[in-house]
């Protein structure tokens, strides 16, 4: 067994509506980010419980359409041991084949990773997804206020200056999306 | 791992299914056979060879209305699974699995439909209101659009990558890239079945209502604001439910 993995992910971006970009919607520049808490799971035998990893891009929707977004780092938590984070490297590149490696296929090549504080405290919908200073994401359900709940969220993802990612400065009322939901991956 | 030739092929086939769907349905109603497309006349296909004809019908008909709202679904997943030799084949388990549903409720209609001529035939109170079946039913597809349901059902397909990173769980990949495809599915019925129910209140058979709901059906699923359109269609339901109650009630008829 190459990885069994369980947790939860979040998907946000920039994207009017819904996040189109990895399906190669045409919008122009579009900052997305995806990203994995994983709650219980090992890869080749390492366990890789509690570690976050997450891939940004800014991207043109164009570009992941015809061959995946530009060269990206994945980022690991910064806790995670030497040992971890090559098992997550080699899953999250795609070298382990299953459903990792089908989600790869979104990413273009992944260079290598960087190693950031991620903050996931994402949970049923409200919380905050932080990685490093360069990426934020508070994610509120969008729809609280007409009663329902429900998982696909306004956020406003910001960034610092001078950091590789630059997210478009739309106004939070655009209601960016953030989709969260339950993963278990095994290959 | 990329192979190129996968590059770029996919929507365009996709569409050309989708416009073949369409001129086919635009010739069976044209062709003398157009009465087996025709909800208001299902009475004449009873009876199980003509039931298959219904379900042929019915089946064209979803895949040509149906199909291009669930398009980023399908070509999340067809990207995804570039890399594999499968690939045709998970996309073809992906594409039977979402069309067996909605095979599976053209044969609930069927039954229902059949249910209720009976019904009708064999129970005066219900033969003496039949007039309000067609009012009914669109008033009902108006109320559907305010349920929580049919939010939590379009949600779920405004979020293809999300929907995909759920259920898509690596082992036994064929089988369960056919349960992707009933699951999206599913919420694709749970978004839409009200709508696709109109055609009985208004009589299908007829390609032109048949673009304009699809057209909405693909907008409130697709467009950045589509989930905006969802309420203004309900009230237009309502009113429109309210505006045939008025016209075929044999008592509001004393009005006109």
């Amino acid at each position: 067994m190459a990885y069994q993995l369980e947790g939860r992910s979040l998907e946000a971006c920039t994207c009017e509506g819904y996040c189109p970009c990895w399906a190669g919607h045409e919008h122009e520049g579009c900052g997305t980010v995806l990203s994995w808490h994983i709650d219980s799971g090992t890869i080749e035998g390492v366990d890789v419980s509690g570690r976050a990893v997450a891939i940004a891009a800014n991207t043109t929707c164009s570009s992941v359409a015809n061959g995946g977004a530009a060269r990206a780092p994945l980022y690991v938590d910064e806790e995670a041991t030497p040992d971890q984070e090559e098992a997550l490297l080699k899953a999250w590149s795609g070298k382990l084949g299953g459903p990792v490696a089908d989600l790869a296929q979104l990413f273009g090549e992944v260079t290598g990773t960087e190693r950031a504080p991620i903050v996931f405290s994402v949970d049923g919908g409200k919380g905050t997804l932080a990685i490093g200073q360069e990426i934020k994401a508070d994610t509120a359900p969008l729809w609280e206020a007409e009663g329902r709940g429900h998982t696909i969220h306004g956020n406003v993802l910001s960034t610092a200056s001078g950091s590789t990612v630059e997210w478009s400065e739309d106004p939070p009322s655009q209601g960016h999306d953030a989709v969260q939901v339950s993963f278990r991956f095994e290959a | 791992m990329q192979a190129p030739a996968n590059r770029g092929y996919f929507p365009p086939l996709m569409g050309s299914l989708i416009a073949l769907a369409w001129l086919a349905l635009w010739a069976w109603g044209e062709s003398p056979h157009a009465r087996f497309l025709s909800h208001h006349h299902l009475d004449e296909v009873r009876g199980g060879g003509l039931m298959l004809v219904f379900l042929a019908g019915w089946t064209l008909m979803t895949f040509a209305m149906m199909l291009p709202t669930s398009l980023p679904l399908m070509t999340s997943f067809h990207t995804l699974t570039r890399w594999r030799t499968d690939q045709g084949r998970l996309v073809a388990l992906l594409l039977v699995g979402y069309f067996c549903v909605w095979t599976l409720f053209g044969v609930m209609i069927y039954v229902g439909d059949w249910i209720l001529h009976h019904a009708v035939e064999h129970n005066t109170w219900i033969q003496a209101n039949a007039w309000a079946l067609g009012a009914l039913t669109v008033t009902l597809a108006g109320l559907y659009q305010f349920t929580p349901l049919k939010y939590h059902c379009l949600d779920k397909c405004r979020s293809p990558l999300s929907f995909i990173m759920e259920h898509w769980r690596g082992r036994h990949d064929q089988a369960q890239a056919f349960r992707l495809g009933v699951h999206h599915g599913l919420f694709c019925l749970g978004c839409c079945w009200s709508l696709m129910l109109l055609m009985f209140a208004i009589g299908v058979g007829n390609v032109g209502w048949m673009l304009a709901l699809a057209t909405v059906m693909a907008i409130e699923k697709n467009m950045p604001w589509g989930r905006w359109i969802s309420a203004p269609l309900g009230v237009l339901l309502l009113s429109w439910g309210l505006a045939l109650f008025i016209s075929t009630a044999p008592w509001g008829a004393a009005y006109w």
